[in-house]
């Protein structure tokens, strides 16, 4: 089976089948941008079959990242209402989902009262299921006491709060990589949380795929930034043998995809404000943009599995 | 996105109990962190002083001592402050985590504390 698409006549990373896919993804009334790079050209071609309806899907789920809720500079004065705009489009959705993750940073100061506002946001979801890990904006101050509180309760948290779960004959895996930040912010996992990792995914076939969730991107996406996490290749070491693995990162408020073996790393977009491209500003600091702009530069990650194909399909949508 | 300041305070020189010289000499010592860098990058004062550390930044800063020499301070919101009082003299080495500055050469950015003079 290709990874690649077939036809690229004007070298725009799109053919036929994947701009009819697109296609039928804004028929389903929300606007689905497809950011180039490899993988969203690879998922285009191997899921829009042109002589096939869209797959049924076995199993999809949506990423949300990065709520900051509290946040109230001139980057996004209104991040409530651009978050509750996301959940409009999740509730839009003529399939629902069949549950969310959040990659963290969901307030802006880890205060009582930004995690009670989220939750109360979050009950006009249609979709209740939410599987979490923390960024550094919700364990500041307490070292994520609250957080773990509040978001653990339908998972058995292990340490600082990692663990996973089956769904569908998929093995997810939820880490925590911003406690003890690194010189430089680098993300770290730590040695606990490392050895739980090789022991978890021990006894799992090579042909299970794998999706593992984090909030620091587990690749070295622009380490001056602290953009990566320091301890990360050892995690992947651990995932090497398995055909699919699908890592999942917020952090960093901008999508960029990176495919390296079985391994596809992908970071999804902020609801609350944009940041810089790597190395573009003086600071990673959040990036104002014209009003009309903002909302083209937030979005929400969708994500689906379909029984016997090897790699997930992974799609971003702007709330443009 | 948030970055973590970290100092690394090495004392050289242990001068006994620090005297409580609390609004003694009125100097204001403030370190502006814009950009994810301190500004001043160096900065000289007078054990017994205070120095005040204010962010400017949209993003949270936390005041860290890699050695533990005193509490971290909460995570900064954007204009609010954080003070300390120097100890005995000695260096404030400063870092900057997570700053496209962050070069590695720390002793660049530093908070030098002399010797407490008579009026202090």
């Amino acid at each position: 089976m290709s990874d690649y698409i077939s036809h690229d006549h004007e070298h725009d990373g799109i053919d036929r089948r994947g701009f009819l896919h697109c296609m039928a993804w804004a028929g389903t009334g929300l606007l689905w941008t497809i950011s180039g790079g490899v993988l969203a050209s690879k998922t285009l071609a191997q899921i829009a079959k042109a002589s096939e309806p869209l797959p049924a899907t076995d199993l999809s789920f949506l990423q949300i990242s990065d709520s900051h809720i509290g946040f109230n500079k001139d980057a996004n004065k209104d991040v409530t209402q651009t978050f509750k705009i996301a959940l409009d489009r999740i509730n839009a959705m003529p399939t629902p989902p069949s549950f969310l993750i959040h990659t963290g940073d969901i307030t802006q100061l880890s205060k009582l009262e930004e995690f009670d506002t989220f939750d109360e946001l979050l009950k006009g979801c249609r979709t209740k299921d939410v599987f979490y890990v923390p960024g550094e904006h919700d364990v500041l101050n307490d070292g994520g006491k609250l957080y773990r509180e509040r978001y653990l309760k339908s998972v058995e948290g292990k340490g600082s709060g990692w663990y996973s779960f089956n769904k569908n004959g998929v093995h997810f895996i939820a880490l925590v990589n911003v406690l003890d930040l690194q010189a430089g912010g680098l993300g770290q996992l730590g040695d606990d949380q490392l050895e739980w990792l090789e022991a978890d995914v021990k006894d799992l076939g090579t042909s299970t795929p794998i999706v593992v969730f984090a909030h620091i991107p587990l690749w070295a996406v622009y380490p001056q930034w602290g953009w990566g996490t320091s301890d990360s290749e050892r995690a992947l070491g651990y995932l090497k043998r398995f055909g699919s693995v699908t890592v999942l990162n917020g952090h960093i408020h901008q999508v960029l995809q990176k495919v390296e073996g079985n391994v596809t790393f992908h970071t999804a977009m902020s609801t609350a404000f944009p940041q810089p491209a790597p190395g573009t500003a003086a600071s990673p600091g959040p990036m104002k943009v014209p009003a009309e702009k903002l909302r083209s530069m937030l979005g929400l990650t969708s994500v689906q599995y379909k029984q016997g194909k090897t790699t997930l399909a992974v799609v971003d949508s702007n709330l443009g | 996105m948030c970055a973590v300041s970290f100092l690394n305070l090495s004392v050289f020189a242990l001068g006994g109990e620090m005297k409580d010289v609390d609004g003694a000499t009125g100097k204001q010592n403030r370190i502006e962190i814009k950009d994810f860098a301190f500004n001043p990058k160096t900065i000289t004062v007078k054990a017994g002083e205070k120095i005040t550390w204010i962010n400017r930044d949209e993003e949270p800063h936390t005041v860290v001592s890699v050695e533990k020499q005193f509490k971290k301070s909460t995570a900064l919101d954007t204009d609010q402050e954080f003070t300390i009082t120097a100890g005995t003299p000695g260096t404030l080495y400063l870092l900057l985590l997570g700053s496209p500055e962050n070069d590695g050469d720390h002793r660049s950015r530093k908070v030098v504390m002399t010797e407490c003079q008579p009026t202090c």
